[in-house]
């Protein structure tokens, strides 16, 4: 993230995000910002937050206060429908596929194409959805089978294909890569950075301390429900930023 | 009875047929449902509005519920307050001979036309060998289990616990005929 960034209006923008489930505050008074074309890296131990955070600028989880901004307008993110239509699309962890339905019927899942008649316009979404699959993953074949016959790459690759074929302009990536082999972790690794010359915004949660530094340009950390601090990778080690995640220490040199 | 000599029911059997099968096929509401058994989690996530499809597949329910209801009120000439009570088990059964999975998910709306003309047969054929009425539902329960306990089985992928469910299912029904003849 290079300066001259800054003076940009950002692509989104959290706003002392809150969060409660019942009595547990999962998230409390998150401030973040996301600009064009970068990625942030949303890292913290487990339930510190972060997959909260994110399922609430997904609409998964509504805030209980503070304010969402994208593209510096105000917006209200009720749910899932109401983020998409801001352009916000989201990878989950635990790969939202219905596994009784196609490669295909998932891409287009709640947005599926219609002939002028109105029915579901199958061959239309087999071939958009072999188009994309050709840029994303060439040796993707079977477009026709249930979801759940796929290999775990398979499936991350139907999940990351809906994001990109809806031109998604801000991306959220929870674990990306968790249930990934090498090979399919290399291939995230190389959408990601070509997704981020794009001018995709992208948020990034990783337990991979590696990925985070190879692919963020800046790393929020959370620990216990409130944002320790957000850090320019430049700026920081590997160590600082663990220090981050453990003790919830800001390190004093890092901006 | 039709001009040709077909009788009505059948007529409107198979406009409802055609009328599901596109609507569960080729519509998004169709395919809403399907996701929504498949995995409702998704299905929200993906941006369905999943309360209001459930509450339109309850909506369509009534509706077919009425034109049944309509059916039978003709064939009877009469009209009773307690009219297709009991169905549940023949329409249950039926979805289920027919592939449809407790699960959620998985089943066609074909499938359960053919569950339902295996399970009328099997209701036909012993009113023909005079089982007598509690037997023949008892028959039907056990038919409804053992569909129930192969579906469970096949999803676990224990191959021996469906021959057993089979095999069990097969002999109480018999057992159930015999006894029941008159």
């Amino acid at each position: 993230m290079t300066d001259n960034n800054k003076t940009l209006v950002p692509l989104v923008e959290l706003r002392d995000i809150s969060v409660s489930f019942g009595g547990l505050r999962a998230v409390d008074g998150v401030d973040l910002t996301l600009y064009p074309g970068e990625v942030v890296a949303l890292v913290g131990g487990n339930g510190a937050g972060k997959s909260t955070l994110m399922h609430t600028l997904a609409g998964a989880h509504p805030a209980d206060s503070g304010q969402i901004f994208v593209n510096g307008e105000p917006v209200i993110i009720d749910n899932p429908r109401d983020a998409r239509s801001h352009g916000i699309e989201v990878i989950y962890q635990r790969l939202a596929l219905a596994d009784n339905i196609d490669a295909a019927g998932n891409m287009f899942l709640g947005r599926e194409l219609r002939t002028k008649w109105g029915a579901i316009d199958d061959s239309a979404m087999a071939s958009a959805t072999r188009d994309v699959m050709r840029r994303l993953n060439p040796r993707f074949r079977n477009l026709n089978t249930p979801v759940r016959a796929l290999s775990g790459g398979q499936r991350q690759s139907v999940a990351i294909a809906r994001a990109v074929h809806f031109n998604a302009r801000i991306l959220i990536m929870d674990e990306p890569t968790a249930a990934l082999g090498p090979a399919e972790t290399a291939q995230v690794r190389e959408l990601i950075e070509q997704l981020k010359s794009e001018g995709i915004g992208i948020f990034l949660i990783s337990h991979d301390i590696h990925d985070v530094f190879d692919l963020a340009d800046r790393i929020s950390v959370m620990m216990q429900a409130k944002l320790v601090g957000t850090v320019d990778k430049s700026s920081v080690t590997k160590d600082d930023v663990l220090a981050m995640i453990i003790m919830g220490q800001k390190p004093a040199h890092a901006g | 009875m039709t001009p040709t000599g077909v009788a009505y029911p059948v007529v409107i059997l198979i406009a409802v047929t055609i009328a599901m099968v596109h609507l569960s096929r080729r519509r998004r509401f169709g395919r809403y449902v399907y996701a929504i058994g498949g995995n409702p989690e998704a299905a929200e996530l993906g941006g369905i509005d999943t309360r209001r499809t459930i509450m339109k597949t309850f909506v369509l329910m009534g509706v077919l519920c009425a034109v049944s209801a309509a059916i039978q009120t003709a064939r009877l000439d009469a009209a009773v307050t307690n009219l297709g009570i009991q169905n549940e088990l023949d329409v249950i059964s039926a979805a289920v001979i027919g592939g449809t999975s407790f699960a959620g998910g998985i089943g066609t709306i074909t499938g359960a036309v053919l569950g339902a003309v295996v399970m009328q047969s099997l209701r036909s054929g012993m009113v023909l060998l005079r089982i007598d009425s509690p037997s023949q539902d008892i028959v039907v329960g056990i038919v409804l289990v053992t569909a129930v306990a192969i579906d469970a089985a096949l999803r676990l992928g224990r191959r021996r616990a469906m021959g057993i469910s089979l095999v069990t299912g097969l002999v109480l029904a018999a057992i159930i005929i015999q006894t029941g003849r008159q």
